[in-house]
Parts: C-alpha cells; sequence; structure tokens
C-alpha cells in the first residue's frame, strides 16, 4: 500500500472518531436534559405533567422518524447557520448530534424507569427537592444502564458518520462511498469495513466494562 | 396559626377525618374513609390491617407522600397540608421513614446512604462525616461503612435504612412494614432496635404491619384498619383483653400459634 492511502485511512479514521464521539457528546448533551424531561413529567412522577410529556414525547417521535440521510440534506440551512458550511466533519457532527439525540432521550427516559420508584419515595420522605432526586438518585442509580446507552449511541453514530459520508461528511464512509462504491475497488472497501468494525468493537468493550465497573447490585 | 388552639400538647400526630380517594382511568374507589387518630409523643403506636386495608395509604398522608383527598394532617400541631413545597420538604426531615424494601441506594456505599440526607441539609463535611459514623455505630455497621447494599443482609441493610432515617434528628419515624420482608430472628434484633431508639432519643414511632406480634412486641397503642376504615384503637392490654372486633381476634389468635 501506498504511503498516500495509509495517510488517507489515518485521516478517515481519525474524521470518522471525531464525527462519533464530538456528535455523541453534543446528543448527551441534548438527550439526557429532554430523557429526564420525558421522565419526571409522567404520570405519578416528580413532576407529573401529562400535558408537557404529551407534546414532548410527539416531538422526539418525530424526529425519530426522519431517515437520518434525509435529515442531512434537510438540516443544509440550520447546518450552514451553525457550523458556517455544509459540508466536511464539522458540518456533518450538526445533523449527527440532531439525529441521534431523540434516540438517547429515549433511552434515557428508559434506563430512568429502571430504578425502582421506592427510591424516589424514599427521597422525598427526606425532603428532597426534585432537582435533588434527580440529580443525586436517579442519574447516580441509572449510571451503569446510560453508559450503556452512551455506547449504543456511539456504535449508532459510527454507522450514522459513515452514511454521511455520502454527502460529503468525510471520515471513513467517504473512502468507503468514493473507492469502493464509487470506484469499486474492493481491497479498499475492505479496509474500511474492517476499520469500522475494529472502532465498534473497541466502544463496545470499553462500554461494558466501564458499565460494569460503576454497577454495585 | 389558629390551628394550633385546639391541639392538645401531649400529641405528635393528629389525623382529622382523613379520606383518600383514587380514581384510575375513570374508575374511583376509596382507599381511606374518614379516619381520625392521635398518637401520643414518645409512644410506639402501630396500626394493623390485612392487606389492601389502606394502612400503606394512611402512613404516607403523614409526610404527604399522598396527599389526603379530603382531611387534615397536623404533625406538631402544624397543618402539614397548608404548607408551601420548600416548607413541606423541611417539615418532612422532621419525620423520619423507613420502609419494607428498605430502598437504600445502590449506587451509593453504606457510608454514603447514611450521609445523603445530611448532604440535602447542606450540612459540612465535617459534621456529615462525625455524623454518619455516630449513627453507624447506634446501629451496630461501624465496621460496613465502605460496603455497598448488595453485600449486607436485609437485616443490616434496613439498620443502614434506620440510620438514614435518624439522621437529621427527627421526633418522629413511620416505618412502613418494616420487619415483613425479614426473617423471625432479624425481625426481633430490628424491633429491639426500634424500641431502644424509642426509648433512648425518645422519637414518637409509627408502624404499619399486619402482623399482630410485632404490635405485641414493641407498640404501647395499636388501631386496627379494616377496609379504609379503623375499627379500633386502644392501649394494647386493653385491646388484647377485650377485642371488639372479629377482624381483631382473628389477628390475635394468630400470635398464639
Amino acid at each position: 500500500m501506498s504511503e498516500g492511502i495509509i495517510n488517507l485511512f489515518l485521516t478517515g479514521t481519525w474524521q470518522t472518531i471525531v464525527m462519533t464521539f464530538v456528535s455523541g457528546f453534543f446528543s448527551f448533551l441534548i438527550g439526557l436534559p429532554l430523557g429526564v424531561l420525558l421522565y419526571i413529567t409522567r404520570k405519578g412522577q416528580i413532576k407529573e405533567n401529562i400535558l408537557f410529556h404529551n407534546l414532548l414525547s410527539g416531538l422526539v417521535n418525530i424526529f425519530r422518524a426522519i431517515p437520518f440521510i434525509i435529515l442531512i440534506v434537510w438540516m443544509i440551512p440550520f447546518t450552514r447557520a451553525v457550523a458556517g458550511t455544509s459540508i466536511g466533519v464539522s458540518a456533518a457532527i450538526v445533523p449527527l448530534s440532531v439525529g441521534a439525540a431523540p434516540f438517547v432521550a429515549r433511552m434515557i427516559e428508559n434506563s430512568l424507569l429502571e430504578v425502582p420508584s421506592g427510591l424516589v419515595e424514599a427521597s422525598r420522605s427526606m425532603g428532597a427537592t426534585p432537582f435533588q432526586i434527580v440529580r443525586r438518585v436517579l442519574l447516580p442509580e441509572a449510571l451503569p444502564s446510560i453508559v450503556n446507552c452512551v455506547s449504543i449511541t456511539l456504535i449508532m453514530l459510527v454507522g450514522y458518520s459513515a452514511m454521511g459520508g455520502a454527502v460529503g461528511a468525510g471520515g471513513l464512509g467517504q473512502i468507503g462511498y468514493q473507492y469502493g462504491y464509487v470506484g469499486y475497488d474492493l481491497k479498499i472497501m475492505n479496509i474500511v469495513l474492517a476499520l469500522l468494525v475494529v472502532l465498534v468493537f473497541i466502544i463496545q468493550y470499553a462500554g461494558n466494562y466501564i458499565s460494569k465497573k460503576s454497577d454495585h447490585k | 396559626m389558629n390551628e394550633r388552639n385546639n391541639i392538645k400538647p401531649g400529641w405528635m400526630i393528629e389525623l382529622r377525618n382523613i379520606t383518600k380517594g383514587f380514581s384510575e382511568k375513570g374508575v374511583s374507589s376509596i382507599v381511606l374513609s374518614d379516619v381520625s387518630l392521635t398518637v401520643p409523643k414518645g409512644k410506639i403506636f402501630g396500626i394493623i390491617g390485612e392487606s389492601g386495608a389502606g394502612k400503606s395509604t394512611l402512613i404516607r398522608c403523614i409526610n404527604l407522600l399522598e396527599r389526603p383527598t379530603s382531611g387534615e394532617v397536623y404533625v406538631k400541631g402544624q397543618n402539614m397540608m397548608a404548607l408551601s413545597a420548600p416548607a413541606l420538604a423541611i417539615a418532612r426531615r422532621n419525620i423520619g421513614m423507613i420502609f419494607q424494601s428498605f430502598n437504600l441506594l445502590s449506587s451509593a456505599t453504606v457510608f454514603e446512604n447514611v450521609a445523603f440526607p445530611l448532604r440535602l441539609s447542606k450540612l459540612p463535611k465535617d459534621a456529615i462525616r462525625k455524623r454518619v459514623l455516630e449513627l453507624l455505630n447506634l446501629v451496630g455497621l461501624e465496621n460496613k461503612t465502605d460496603n455497598y447494599p448488595a453485600k449486607l443482609s436485609g437485616g443490616q441493610q434496613q439498620r443502614v435504612a434506620i440510620a438514614r432515617a435518624l439522621a437529621n434528628n427527627p421526633e418522629i419515624l413511620l416505618c412502613d412494614e418494616a420487619t415483613s420482608a425479614l426473617d423471625p430472628a432479624t425481625t426481633d434484633s430490628i424491633l429491639s432496635l426500634l424500641k431502644s431508639i424509642n426509648k433512648r432519643m425518645n422519637i414518637t414511632i409509627l408502624l404499619i404491619t399486619h402482623e399482630m406480634e410485632v404490635v405485641k412486641t414493641i407498640c404501647d397503642e395499636v388501631a386496627v384498619l379494616n377496609k379504609g376504615k379503623l375499627i379500633e384503637q386502644g392501649a394494647i392490654s386493653e385491646i388484647f383483653s377485650h377485642p371488639g372486633h372479629e377482624l381483631t381476634r382473628r389477628f390475635i389468635n394468630k400470635t398464639y400459634k
């Protein structure tokens, strides 16, 4: 393999990693508070508000229904306003974050649902405020499950970012698309696949390890 | 504060005409109907009833984990239902509570669990440490500070929960079927711990249970709840010698088996 090709893969891998982790970060920045809101406004929860819950839930469902490849194109004006461009790694981070956030919100809501309701009741009996319950009870108790959400989200983002490669996002996806799909270079396509698989395995393995470490049940 | 006027000074808890109804999907049901009772300061007061009698709802009406549909709740003469949310949170710190399923944080060590209510009250770090060790000493778990609850037996977990409930020096301790998940020997040790807490710290204890054995072992007074209504109440000696209702007799007979 020529040095050029190796450099191509190095850059591609790095770009994929950046896209995955930066958009992973932003998707949790948006999705985590949304997931907490979805949970605490449910019937019987600490800030029950059925109307708000249903509105937010509907909004989350709408965004989850949009296929990612369409979301990228649909969001171009917004992406341009935020990132200053609509192609490349930084532009891809915008739709990736927005695409994953509703998914994260739902997973966080589900993680919180697993926390035994008796713990919330006990904290209320001790005079904890709703904010204290979220910060000191719900989130720490759901942590092992939230760590699993992080790995699932990151793995999903590896796939999404590869999809974004087809429309100029850069990264391994773009290499696979240009050299593999358009140029039909099997060798390059297979290397791209192998690198993506390795990345996914590393994320999954690290996620499992951290989740297990944080679980004291 | 006119409400204070007609409260007798020796009463720690007073419930007046508590009614609680739930409505689920258009079907409404009455869980508590017109329940009135008074718990004297420094006593251990038991409420006994079969499952579904409304005991859990009743005990939760005292710290307003459940809000009565109608009626009044007074704790130390304070009208609980008139309190704002922040004032209620503060009032709750004077009412400790323990549960059948212990409800400890699985993600926190024994030390952190007991420190939890103290952190809520924003106590300084040194004071928290001192108080937690004192409490763990009281419940006999001073060598388990760094263990996680999952590593403890049921009895030990309930001891942690008791230490946690006592952290803010409450004057009242509510026990929601606190020994129902424990074996008889552990039940006895938890009950004698509760008794000694009551004697040494002069804490008023209100407990609910379905076992007359528990009532007989530690209570000074008992009330019998049946289908959401209080059917009788009085001193233990009185109720045991002259039970007025068939259900009460059945509860008593079970303890002689």
